[in-house]
């Protein structure tokens, strides 16, 4: 049975089919913003909850009912001067687990989330005092796993750009070349990017697609070089990148300028790419006959592998395909603001 | 030691064992919030920050009085005392 986790800023909500439609349950961790979702090796179930108020935590389950907060979360040191805000990706390699937060920083797991360590190589990178957060913080959000090799992981971190390790996390490189940053011209410094999103072809690792603050970017050789793909896309800017394996198909849903961030015209429109981001159309049918200006950020995409595509918006409303994007639907439901979306179970 | 209850608000209780009120013995404002970790330990890090000090967006009351800052945490309870955790009325949406 396919079950859905949909994030938002209120509560974590799921979706499960019921061979005609779905069936939506939630609110869990009602109150608390749900930022992302994960497995541990052994199969249970994490999600990240933060709190304005409270803090951010990560809890487990193993039917996606009952959950138990981890006591040993990732977490800076006592007595310091870094807060962690927010958990935006939990993410499992083989026996090793990775959470990436806010304010920007990699924990790793290697008893099946129960404690966590920092990744000193990568937190206290030189070039850390030279970090600077963007609009929505000093963020580690994205890890990508190059399946032919443990060692390869690359980290996508907002505002200072893309990092790579072939080492296994105890070395980090910026792969940034090609990238615009979103300041002024002439800053020739090697950070300052403001990647958004990252999503790779479990094929061909060298391969990876990037959402970024200054439009959209593919590299073929592992982040060494990075050239724009925006033929056919009527704005640069936007949040999430995602691949459906089944057809290979790249989505992105773009967003009117940096200042705008809504859908241009009102015309809310998943946008799809069938040659590796060659070029872009809109996606299929089925999209909203009435203007809609809200935006999906990064984390509230996922893919089921088989042509499911679902992705939560800023309004609260949910959109899928399960052909591929040939096929949109909207739900009824309206939920509070959708953070992240996670394919739970298929 | 003094017996007293630790007055927590829905959403930590909902992540703790589902209680509200939670007694404890203890002789400070700051033993009765050890007292409540120690019943519940994934609470400490929802109280207090990286700093050690209470978060800036939880309050915590001892009996009426705000007893956020040091000199208050280490303030003598009572019998009966009652030690609120409040979620302030900064920081949401």
């Amino acid at each position: 049975m396919t079950t859905i986790g949909i994030g938002t800023v209120k509560g974590a909500f799921f979706l499960r089919a019921n061979g005609s439609g779905w069936d939506l349950e939630g609110p869990t961790f009602k109150g608390w913003a749900v930022t992302t979702f994960g497995r541990a090796p052994s199969g249970d179930h994490l999600l990240a909850t933060g709190s304005n108020w409270f803090g951010a935590a990560i809890h487990r389950s193993r039917d996606l009912g009952e959950w138990e907060q981890i006591v040993d979360g990732p977490a800076w040191p006592e007595g310091g001067d870094r807060k962690l805000n927010n958990v935006w990706t939990i993410a499992t390699n083989g026996d090793a687990t990775y959470a990436a937060v806010d304010q920007a920083g990699l924990f790793r797991s290697e008893d099946d989330g129960a404690s966590w360590q920092p990744v000193d190589a990568f937190n206290e990178h030189p070039t850390r005092p030279g970090w600077q957060p963007g609009f929505g913080g000093l963020a580690a959000h994205r890890l990508l796993f190059a399946p032919n090799d443990a060692n390869r992981m690359w980290l996508g971190v907002s505002a200072v750009g893309v990092f790579r390790t072939e080492d296994g996390g105890d070395s980090w490189q910026l792969v940034n070349k090609g990238i615009t940053k979103p300041g002024p011209e002439g800053d020739d410094g090697e950070i300052g990017y403001c990647v958004h999103c990252l999503v790779a072809d479990p094929d061909d690792p060298d391969t990876i697609w990037r959402q970024e603050h200054t439009g959209v970017y593919r590299t073929s050789d592992g982040g060494d070089s990075w050239e724009r793909i925006e033929e056919g896309l009527p704005a640069r800017f936007g949040f999430p990148i995602a691949r459906d394996a089944a057809s290979g198909a790249l989505f992105v849903v773009p967003l009117e300028s940096d200042e705008h961030r809504m859908p241009v015209g009102g015309e809310f429109r998943v946008y799809r790419s069938t040659d590796r981001g060659d070029s872009w159309h809109v996606s299929g049918e089925g999209h909203p006959g009435e203007p809609v200006y809200a935006g999906v950020l990064r984390d509230a995409v996922a893919t089921d592998g088989r042509g499911g595509v679902y992705l939560g918006t800023t309004a609260g409303s949910i959109n899928f395909t399960t052909d591929g994007g040939d096929h949109w639907t909207a739900l009824p439901q309206v939920l509070p603001r959708i953070l992240s979306v996670g394919v739970l179970e298929s | 030691m003094p017996a007293a209850i630790v007055r927590i608000p829905t959403l930590l209780a909902e992540i703790g064992d589902g209680r509200k009120e939670i007694p404890v013995e203890a002789s400070t404002v700051g033993e009765a919030l050890e007292a409540l970790f120690r019943a519940l330990p994934q609470l400490r890090v929802h109280v207090f920050d990286e700093t050690g000090s209470v978060r800036p967006n939880v309050s915590v009351f001892h009996d009426a009085r705000a007893a956020r800052d040091a000199d208050r945490l280490a303030a003598p309870l009572g019998h009966g005392a009652v030690v609120t955790v409040l979620q302030a009325v900064s920081g949401g949406c």
